[in-house]
């Protein structure tokens, strides 16, 4: 009994054009509560459908997914979700009233979620901001929000797809190291989706990594360098980053072929 | 946090660019009022030189008309009379419009009953409805009032419905995750998430209206900016005929510059 139990989960989609497609198949994984595990993958291999599932916006087509025991049926305000884009923040509140929204939701008063809002704005540095709308802020600000809003109202876990994709090299590095910050300070179990095989070292305590699509499953999952080894000089890192760069290599080729072999 | 502060509009407009954005703005409303100042000279050229004739007056001629139409009250009774139904219509009919056209984009089911209605209602224009609506009606405020509502209805549901599909899949997933019932996230996200769809649709609406009004009251009707272009053919009442266009031209414009105002203030904080 873990805290979240991946069995055998299996993910098809039915279109008419492109009749059946499997995203996901034979995927298995178990997380224990507190753990920062990243989950890596070639694109296409079905990472974020894996998130779609955890966070409980889509059904498995077979397997199931648990938390705490309990099978997940349904998106929960225990699994907060922090998206890939901005188009997930409502432009029509303020920074502070995003975060706020999860607590506004539930009933809480006004005077009480205006706190803790401001208690999580002020932990992903974004105190001052708390008036502004999401368009008047900057693409990293827009991700500290989601992240804020998603910590508000203190979920069990923390589900992040891609969060710092669309971020410039120097604001993601900073941004890593917040979220490492948050994660130390709050507990809270993260679970996080990237294709950059740094930042999964720089994060995670444990990796996964996925086989390339369709039909992608979780090929490996490693051990990821202890904090004070994170450093990309380290050997231990060095020698993970070789060894999984050579793993998805291998699945990226692999997949071409697969591909180049249905076309003749 | 200075490793990436933002580039916020107030920082963009800062001792330097503040002056140039006032001056810029100077320059835009100027260029604006030249644009009407061409539009009564031509008129006025045309009228005074090309063809000079009662049938066409001149600018100032129906201004100096207009002041006498003002001061008898003729002028004030007839557009209170069509501003009024426009504005009692439209209402009630945006009202009626929205919460119908965010049923339509949230529910499937909803949409399959009710897009047979609207699809088919839609193409039967206004104007082909007076007849009937003076027959059920009579030719008082009621049938200009259901003519308007009539008009206006259905660009507010189409244009709430098709803001509704347009919502970003992430902001409805972000909600639920958040922990909004389906009924929160209709009322907290749908909405507001669509006002910028709303007023567009109202904008259109309001355009209608106007069309709507004068040939209600052109056909029966006893006081209305309409009503006054009748008598004005009738009793051949050139100038009273001008008044009553330039009038039509002022007030539609009026009310669509505060939408358009309207939407552009919101669409910035309604819209990623």
């Amino acid at each position: 009994m873990s805290f979240i139990e991946f069995t055998d989960v299996r993910k098809e989609f039915h279109s008419q054009r492109f009749g059946l497609s499997v995203a996901v198949a034979n995927f298995t994984l178990a997380l224990s509560k507190g753990e920062f595990f990243c989950l890596l993958g070639p694109s296409g291999c079905g990472k974020t459908t894996v998130l779609a599932l955890l966070a409980g916006f889509d059904q498995p087509s077979s397997g199931t997914i648990s938390l705490n025991d309990q099978v997940v049926v349904s998106s929960s305000r225990d699994r907060g979700v922090v998206f890939q884009g901005d188009d997930s923040l409502f432009p029509w509140l303020t920074a502070r009233e995003n975060v706020e929204f999860g607590l506004r939701m539930s009933g809480m008063n006004r005077k009480d979620r205006s706190e803790k809002a401001m208690y999580y704005l002020e932990m992903v540095n974004l105190s001052s901001q708390g008036n502004k709308y999401p368009t008047e802020l900057s693409g990293g600000m827009k991700q500290r929000i989601q992240i804020a809003r998603a910590l508000a109202n203190e979920p069990e876990m923390l589900l992040m797809d891609e969060p710092f994709g669309a971020l410039d090299a120097q604001t993601r590095e900073v941004m890593q190291q917040e979220l490492l910050n948050i994660w130390q300070s709050t507990g809270t179990s993260v679970f996080f989706i990237t294709h950059d095989i740094d930042e999964s070292l720089a994060l995670a305590t444990r990796i996964g990594v996925m086989s390339a699509g369709p039909g992608g499953t979780l090929r490996e999952v490693i051990e990821a360098p202890k904090a004070d080894d994170k450093v990309r000089s380290h050997r231990d890192y060095i020698e993970k980053y070789d060894y999984i760069h050579a793993m998805i290599r291998e699945e990226v080729a692999r997949s071409r072929i697969s591909a180049s072999l249905e076309v003749t | 946090m200075n490793s990436n502060a933002p580039k916020t509009g107030a920082e963009a407009n800062s001792w330097l660019g503040r002056p140039k954005s006032l001056r810029r703005n100077a320059l835009h409303i100027g260029q604006f009022l030249g644009g009407f100042v061409s539009l009564f000279l031509t008129w006025h050229l045309v009228a005074t030189y090309v063809v000079p004739s009662v049938l066409f007056p001149p600018p100032l001629n129906v201004l100096g008309k207009a002041v006498l139409l003002f001061q008898d009250g003729t002028l004030i009774e007839n557009v209170w009379a069509s501003l009024k139904r426009i504005l009692l219509g439209f209402a009630l009919g945006s009202l009626l419009g929205m919460p119908i056209g965010l049923a339509i984009g949230s529910f499937a089911i909803v949409g399959r009953i009710l897009e047979p209605w609207t699809e088919f209602l839609r193409f039967i224009p206004s104007v082909a409805m007076i007849t009937i609506a003076v027959i059920w009606f009579g030719i008082g405020e009621e049938s200009k009032i259901f003519l308007i509502i009539y008009t206006t209805i259905f660009v507010v549901i189409l244009n709430t419905a098709a803001g509704v599909s347009a919502i970003a899949p992430n902001k409805l997933r972000a909600a639920r995750a958040l922990g909004a019932s389906s009924a929160q996230v209709f009322i907290f996200v749908a909405f507001p998430a669509t006002v910028p769809y709303i007023l567009t649709g109202m904008r259109l609406a309001m355009a209608n209206s106007f069309v709507t009004i004068v040939a209600a009251e052109l056909i029966a009707s006893d006081v209305g900016l309409g009503r006054m272009l009748w008598n004005g053919r009738l009793y051949m009442l050139v100038d009273e005929i001008f008044v009553a266009l330039v009038t039509l031209g002022l007030l539609g414009f009026s009310v669509d510059r505060i939408f358009r105002v309207l939407v552009k203030r919101l669409a910035g904080s309604y819209t990623t």
